[in-house]
């Protein structure tokens, strides 16, 4: 894992060199497709979206979960320095960060990994007692809540999965009047919309 | 070809009772079916070469299954094109969507007239060379259309019409370095470009002045944009528009746009190596004389007695190295030196095609024993044409490469950016170069080195 780290870090960055700066690049990405941070909370964006719209709010800091406490990370915005707050390249920009983070974060779970069993034994069926919950954490794509109804039985009584490409898809057909057809690929692409996503 | 048509009924009486309408014909039809053979051969080679560029980029090896190193991929390739169904959408326009892809690959195919391989070896060295081959660059675009149009798809038509509008476009800067290649050389002719760059790699056009320098990019830039390769990929792009003006083709009829599209990468680095890096120009040699006289030192040098048996020798060793290495290990070093063997195995098909490669030279060169009176002739003939032909050849895949190695590194421009960098960049600096470079000459070339 380490050693995959080691070749990833150099690797990042030189990609980063070969394509964020590139002329042709910033002219397909720069200025397109601005979401303002009203329209980002009015359609639910959620994870690297919603903060490339310029709103400081991640899961992992702000409503910590697991082992997140303990760990050091920063968590990138959307500046206006790479591109209009909420176009297409602060997203994609945005994520790249995000990557150098996510290396930077396994680093430090490695080296504070403590000793012993890494195999959690549960039961095959498990019976949560009745009631419901809904938890999320922060996916890639943002916010991954599980909203479970139980009734004390082995098969949940409601499981809805709610996922950040939901909400990025719905911004889309407002997003595309105005584009050119070459852009819909650079919009969908930088919101990260995953299709078998959408509605798991 | 003409020259050559003229020693055949000089020389022999057979053709001399054919008359001259005959033997042209022949001579024409014998140079043309090798040349179109060339074309396809190229074509292949692009195919396989694309894929190896194209793994080599993302850290991987392209094909290496079907022959060695992947060598015959191109021939599979054929073959599975050839076999396919040929699908014609029910609601195209038939006869358009039939005739579509001719003028595509003639637009390909007729560019290799004027396509220069060596000092004498052209098919026609037309007088109007260049402007020839900008015809024939204009004469795909009614293709594309036609494509576009026949295939009843909103989306191809997209692309055939923005394939039309971007190779239209794109026509002038190209059309405005050459003219500065022309001003320079002084003729349109091919040949007589590739002659006024003669005497080492300072006589080259792209050296001859910062003008022509900038107009080498502006030609390769406007080049690539008209041959439809990323980053002016939009007619057929993957990912916008499936593949555009030729989704609703298959098996034979996308097999010639496909060819014809790989063709023309040949020719647009022939046409960038002629006019701008010296063509055939052998870069230390001074002309036809210095490769004769070489041709004949190295033929020489190559009938001594002692050398061929030396060679033979060599060579029977380098079979019997390839048989080791193909029986699996290379002089059985895996029982005697097991710390060396992790590296020599892996290593080990190489060494054996690299052994290979070596004893088939040394047995041919040995081989050479019966014709050793003849062989410093045969060397010199050798040399005055096959040599320039390599160094065309090897140019030319230089710049190709580059066409290659773009399609995997660059981003693809957006229609209205890529007809912006036409209009608004490379047009007004085309003609400032063209202007500029007519000054440079004025005032720099003297009158008697005029091409």
């Amino acid at each position: 894992m380490a050693r995959f780290l080691d070749y990833f870090e150099p690797r990042l960055r030189q990609f980063n060199r070969l394509i964020s700066r590139n002329k042709i690049f910033k002219e397909r990405l720069w200025g397109l497709a601005v979401i303002s941070p009203e329209l980002a909370v009015n359609y639910a964006l959620v994870g690297p979206n919603l903060r490339a719209s310029g709103i400081d709010w991640d899961l992992r800091r702000d409503e910590p979960y697991s082992v997140y406490p303990e760990l050091n990370f920063e968590v990138p915005v959307g500046r206006p320095e790479c591109g209009v707050v909420g176009d297409c390249y602060n997203r994609y920009w945005l994520r790249i960060r995000e990557m150098e983070q996510s290396a930077r974060l396994v680093r430090q779970c490695l080296e504070k990994m403590p000793e012993g069993p890494y195999w959690n034994k549960s039961k095959k069926k498990l019976k949560p007692p009745a009631g419901e919950v809904y938890v999320r954490t922060e996916a890639p794509r943002g916010e991954l809540g599980f909203y479970l109804i139980s009734r004390g039985e082995e098969r949940p009584y409601r499981l809805k999965i709610r996922t950040g490409s939901f909400s990025a898809m719905s911004i889309v057909g407002k997003m595309a009047s105005g584009l050119m057809v070459a852009d819909m690929v650079a919009l969908i692409s930088s919101l990260d919309v995953i299709a078998p996503e959408i509605d798991r | 070809m003409e020259s050559l048509v003229n020693l055949l009924l000089r020389d022999s009486a057979l053709f001399q009772g054919l008359g001259y309408g005959l033997t042209a014909a022949l001579v024409m039809f014998v140079c043309g079916f090798i040349v179109v053979n060339f074309f396809g051969l190229m074509a292949g080679v692009y195919i396989f070469l694309e894929r190896k560029v194209a793994g080599w980029t993302n850290s991987r090896r392209g094909p290496n299954r079907v022959g060695p190193y992947g060598l015959i991929q191109f021939v599979a390739d054929g073959v599975k094109l050839l076999l396919k169904e040929d699908v014609i959408p029910d609601q195209a326009d038939r006869p358009f969507f039939r005739f579509a892809p001719y003028p595509v690959l003639l637009g390909t195919v007729l560019s290799f007239v004027v396509a220069p391989f060596g000092p004498k070896l052209i098919i026609g060295d037309l007088n109007l060379g260049l402007f020839y081959l900008l015809a024939t660059g204009s004469f795909t675009v009614i293709g594309l259309i036609m494509a576009g149009w026949a295939s009843h798809n909103k989306w191809s038509l997209l692309g055939g019409m923005r394939s039309a509008a971007q190779i239209v476009s794109y026509e002038i800067p190209n059309a405005l370095a050459f003219l500065l290649v022309v001003l320079t050389a002084g003729t349109m002719s091919v040949q007589g470009i590739i002659g006024a760059q003669a005497g080492g790699i300072g006589r080259w056009f792209v050296f001859s002045s910062p003008f022509a320098f900038a107009a080498f990019f502006i030609y390769f830039i406007s080049a690539v944009a008209e041959i439809n390769r990323i980053p002016f990929d939009i007619p057929e792009a993957e990912s916008e528009l499936v593949s555009g003006y030729n989704v609703e083709y298959s098996a034979m009829r996308f097999a010639m746009f496909f060819a014809a599209e790989f063709g023309n990468i040949y020719v647009v680095s022939a046409a960038a190596v002629t006019c701008f890096l010296g063509g055939w120009q052998v870069p230390l040699t001074g002309g036809p004389e210095d490769l004769a006289g070489l041709g004949r030192a190295v033929g020489q040098f190559l009938a001594w007695p002692v050398l061929q048996v030396a060679l033979l020798i060599g060579a029977l060793a380098c079979f019997f190295l390839t048989w080791r290495a193909g029986r699996g290990f290379a002089l059985d070093l895996k029982r005697k030196l097991p710390r060396f063997t992790d590296r020599l195995v892996r290593v080990n098909s190489e060494l054996g095609l690299l052994a290979l490669l070596f004893g088939g030279t040394g047995l041919i060169l040995a081989l050479h024993w019966p014709l050793r009176p003849y062989l410093a002739g045969i060397y010199a003939f050798l040399f005055v044409y096959l040599v320039p032909f390599l160094v065309f050849f090897i140019k030319a895949m230089a710049v190709s490469f580059v066409i290659l190695w773009w399609r995997w590194t660059l981003p693809r421009l957006r229609v209205d950016q890529l007809m912006g960098v036409a209009w608004k960049y490379l047009i007004p600096i085309g003609f400032f170069c063209l202007l500029g470079q007519a000054v440079w000459l004025i005032l720099f070339r003297s009158p008697g080195t005029a091409g």
